[in-house]
């Protein structure tokens, strides 16, 4: 083979010497081609040639490269006879090719290492899981981008906006670090803005728990009342003793920080919401992990489970809302809701309606039963909505904003009846819940610490709260007692516990 | 839900198939809804009962309640108890949340039809093969038969029966054509009257929300009736208010239902899986629903609250539902879709630079928001009982544990055999390789899966 090549290559180098710029433009654009159109199986040979290659510079190969080269640009009758010669010795085309390009190789010596770790890394990987393995790294790779495994319900809307995880938000400077007070009865503020001693019919200060290591991000009471449950940015839900505030389990099976989490109606089950796109059902007097449903693609931000704990739907920022069969644990639907991730997802008191919101603004009120859009609500300011949830007779919906304003709406008429304000709500997304024992009330943190409680008819503000020195996100009133409980951020991490006289 | 529309979208009647129930290998005879639509129960030919969640289409509960195939299945007002009658002469009433039975009663023909009275569940009519319908008591025990003691008729033998909406009255209908109404008390006959034919009548409905009673004759004609005017009758022969029946295949009726307010009328055709739906009052026929060729429909059943129909065939429970129609004015406000072009007048002030009745605006709207009493707490009767004229409605309040009102739902356990073991790992472990899955680079590494230690 060798003396046939070189004497098909002299006979060509006379007749062509004298066009040299259209040979130069000729074989870049094959270079490109070659490089793009080989599969992988000449890959392969173009390797092995590429090594042959090197060992012939001395010879003066680079000189001989260019007449083979001039011969593929030309279609002419006497050409064709040449493409079907070329076409036979198509390796030794690219072979020579090589040699052009070696000088580039030669040049950039580091990107061939960059290259070995990946497949060093991946392929044993490979190995080892099955073959949906792939999607699952992704996911991953999602979380990657949250080193500090914070949940990211705890972290600053400005950064959270956007589908990849950003860096943490520096916390507000103007926050001072103060102990929280030894006196067990907290100074309460009244609506007159004086400072004075808890009266008859206010909320003060009962407990103060500590448990969780970082932020505190929700915290629900079971719908027996017996039990609290606490979320936190630590990756752990803590379930409490309402008779005495103590200790009863914890569950801890999540990767990363807790968004949300709900009780299922029998206060026995608990699905919780997590950043690392999973979401878990746990036993909540065994503390095990019973079900992990996959399926989302990014943070779960909120989830909750329907009145007759058979369904559970999560959102999160992947914009989309999922409903999981408790029983199977299957994903039965997926509904594109939103087009900002949505914050938070409500259902009404018989289960035939669903209400989500979002950060585009919308609340958006969906049947459960065949997942249709019934109905958005907008107001005029458009201010991204935080949360949402049904009154307790599915009558009405209160939502928060980040506008600092808390709205009650009527769903049938798409307007909201009434506003709430005075507590502060630029970053996080807090919750909000309507208090019924002993007069009706809503109840919400704010960002400067506080916990306030207005009348819902009167939309005054009855009571002002202080003890927490971080922003309150997590706040929940028990349903049949006058308790709240309350959770800051990092660095106070604590459960405050407020009873009313 | 409706009312959070502004206006109904698609029709509100079924348009297409879209599933079978689940039976897990059983032949369904026959199927009933529960008042609130959420449950199904479905009786099988072996004489099993399946109770289905109607939300995730999942069996709840499985009764072994008879050896021969179910005829009929009624449930209680609360939905706590479920009544079976079979073809093995005995009736069984279930305890459907604790799964038990509670009574069992034999007779000695084969029972066709056994109702729970609609106010007072130890109470309920059953109908014998070639007997006088009875009035069963169960706790304490007593029976007492129907008489048919109207002049002239004594020997004719009742083919159908049931109670009216409130359980007020017993409407009985006999196998030449007439109709008897007993008081649901005292037992005795109050009215009778004919039907302008003398074939048998086969069944009597009465929708959940109208005063209407609707009759499925022999004759191949679907009569509807309003009951006070039954009520004044003696014997004469009372015209039917409104009457459907197919006039081109003149098709017999195995079965007739309607939905909870009356206002559609669906047969299902006994020699071929066809479902007609009319509209009631004016008789018109709207939709025919095609099924599979050669089934023979069993029964068919409306749901209460949804265009969902049930129909069963050859041991199948079909599906049937509304086609979906996107609303697409739900995902915004203000915008509305329009059937036809529209001549658009715009408003006074619709396009000035400066509102200048702003202010009055916003003063009269927070206004009226301010006079509104807010109650976000009590739901109003007609969300939870289906109807507003009910006298009993503290009772039947839903509770969300189930403690107290009615079965609105049933719990559902956890597929405990499909738990996966998702136990924690150490913590070196996991943090070292949070990208990837622990498990797994755990068994690679040769660590055991510890479990966690509290």
């Amino acid at each position: 083979m060798n003396p046939e090549r070189q004497e098909t290559i002299s006979p060509k180098n006379v007749p062509f010497q004298p066009v040299p710029t259209p040979n130069q433009q000729s074989l870049q654009s094959r270079m490109l081609e070659s490089n793009q159109a080989v599969p992988d199986a000449f890959q392969k040979v173009a390797a092995w040639n590429h090594y042959n290659a090197v060992a012939t510079p001395p010879i003066g190969v680079p000189q001989t490269a260019r007449p083979p080269s001039n011969q593929s640009p030309h279609p002419n009758p006497p050409g064709y006879p040449y493409q079907s010669h070329q076409q036979q010795f198509h390796p030794l085309a690219i072979a020579f090719q090589q040699p052009f390009g070696l000088p580039q190789q030669v040049i950039y010596p580091p990107p061939p290492p960059g290259f070995t770790p990946h497949r060093v890394q991946v392929s044993p990987v490979g190995l080892l899981g099955p073959p949906g393995f792939f999607p699952q790294f992704a996911g991953s790779t999602t979380s990657q981008g949250n080193p500090s495994e914070v949940s990211v319900r705890t972290k600053s809307a400005e950064g959270t906006t956007g589908p990849i995880a950003p860096s943490i938000t520096t916390k507000p400077t103007s926050t001072i670090q103060v102990a929280p007070p030894r006196d067990p009865v907290a100074p309460t503020t009244s609506s007159s803005g004086i400072t004075k001693k808890p009266e008859n019919g206010e909320f003060s200060l009962v407990k103060t728990i500590s448990g969780h290591t970082k932020s505190v991000s929700v915290i629900k009471f079971s719908y027996c009342g017996k039990y609290l449950g606490t979320g936190s940015a630590d990756k752990q839900i803590k379930v409490w003793n309402t008779v005495d505030m103590t200790y009863l389990q914890t569950l801890a099976s999540h990767q990363l920080g807790i968004n949300d989490f709900s009780w299922s109606s029998n206060s026995q089950f608990i699905a919780s919401a997590s950043d690392d796109t999973t979401v878990k059902i746990f036993d909540v007097i065994s503390g095990a992990c019973l079900r992990t449903m996959r399926g989302h693609t990014n943070y779960v931000f909120c989830c909750s489970f329907n009145p007759q704990s058979s369904l559970i739907a999560s959102a999160g920022f992947d914009e989309t809302v999922r409903v999981w069969d408790f029983k199977t644990g299957l994903c039965v639907k997926c509904i594109p809701a939103h087009s900002d991730p949505i914050t938070s997802i409500s259902y009404n008191h018989d289960g035939n309606t669903m209400a989500t919101s979002s950060y585009d603004g919308c609340i958006r009120v969906w049947d459960a039963a065949s997942g249709s859009c019934l109905k958005t609500l907008v107001d005029t300011d458009h201010a991204p909505v935080t949360f949402v949830c049904f009154s307790p007779n599915g009558k009405y919906l209160l939502s928060a904003q980040l506008d600092s304003s808390l709205k009650l709406w009527d769903p049938k008429k798409a307007k909201p009846l009434k506003y709430y304000n005075g507590h502060k709500n630029k970053k996080y997304c807090l919750f909000a819940n309507m208090s019924v024992p002993l007069g009706k009330h809503i109840i919400s943190g704010s960002e400067d610490g506080r916990i306030l409680v207005w009348s819902i008819q009167t939309k005054q503000i009855v009571q002002i709260l202080e003890g927490h020195t971080t922003p309150v996100l997590a706040t929940d009133s028990h349903p049949t007692l006058n308790i709240i409980a309350s959770g800051g951020l990092e660095p106070d991490n604590v459960i405050r516990i407020w009873r009313r006289n | 839900m409706v009312e959070i529309l502004d206006r109904t979208y698609g029709a509100q009647f079924p348009e297409e198939l879209e599933c079978h129930l689940d039976l897990q290998n059983a032949s369904a005879n026959c199927c009933k809804f529960n008042r609130w639509g959420s449950i199904v129960a479905v009786g099988c030919t072996d004489g099993r009962v399946l109770i289905y969640d109607f939300m995730t289409r999942n069996i709840a509960r499985t009764f072994s309640a008879h050896c021969l195939p179910v005829s009929c299945l009624s449930w209680s007002r609360d939905g706590r108890k479920l009544l079976t009658s079979s073809a093995d002469n005995s009736i069984a009433m279930f305890d459907v949340l604790a799964g038990t039975l509670l009574h069992r009663i034999r007779f000695n023909s084969m029972v066709t039809f056994a109702m729970f009275h609609p106010r007072n569940d130890n109470k309920a009519i059953v109908l014998q093969v070639n007997k006088q319908p009875t009035v069963e008591q169960f706790s304490p025990r007593i029976q007492t038969v129907l008489a048919n003691d109207t002049p002239g008729s004594s020997d004719e033998s009742a083919s159908c029966v049931s109670y009216d909406r409130k359980g007020k009255y017993i409407i009985a209908g006999t196998g030449k054509g007439k109709l008897l109404i007993y008081n649901a008390e005292t037992l005795k006959c109050v009215a009778w009257c004919k039907q302008n034919t003398v074939q048998q009548i086969r069944q009597i409905i009465v929708p959940m929300k109208s005063r209407f009673i609707i009759t499925n004759t022999q004759d191949r004609v679907i009569r509807t009736y309003e009951l006070e005017d039954l009520l004044h009758q003696r014997g004469q022969m009372v015209e039917a208010k409104y009457k459907v029946l197919d006039m081109v295949n003149k098709a017999a009726w195995k079965n007739v239902c309607t939905d909870s307010d009356g206002l559609y009328v669906c047969g299902a055709s006994t020699k071929a899986h066809s479902l007609y739906i009319w509209e009631s009052n004016t008789g018109s026929l709207i939709k025919i629903l095609h099924g599979n060729k050669g089934e023979a429909l069993l029964d068919v059943q409306w749901h209460p609250t949804r265009p969902i129909i049930l129909s069963i065939a050859q041991g199948t429970v079909s599906m049937w539902t509304q086609a979906h129609v996107e609303n697409w004015s739900a995902f915004a406000p203000e915008f509305q879709e329009l059937e036809e072009n529209e001549k658009y007048i715009e408003k006074e002030n619709e396009f000035d630079m400066e509102d200048e009745d702003a202010d009055e605006d916003m003063t009269s709207k927070s206004q009226d928001a301010e006079d509104d009493i807010i109650d976000v707490v009590n739901v109003r009767p007609e969300d939870y009982l289906a109807s507003s004229d009910e006298e009993d409605c503290n009772i039947m309040k839903p509770a969300r544990n189930l403690e107290s009102g009615p079965l609105w739902y049933i719990p559902v356990p956890l597929d405990i055999e499909n738990a996966d073991n998702d136990q924690r790992l150490p913590d070196d472990i996991r943090n070292l390789d949070n990208l990837l899955n622990p498990a797994w680079v755990a068994s690679a590494k040769g660590y055991e899966l510890s479990p966690k230690s509290k």
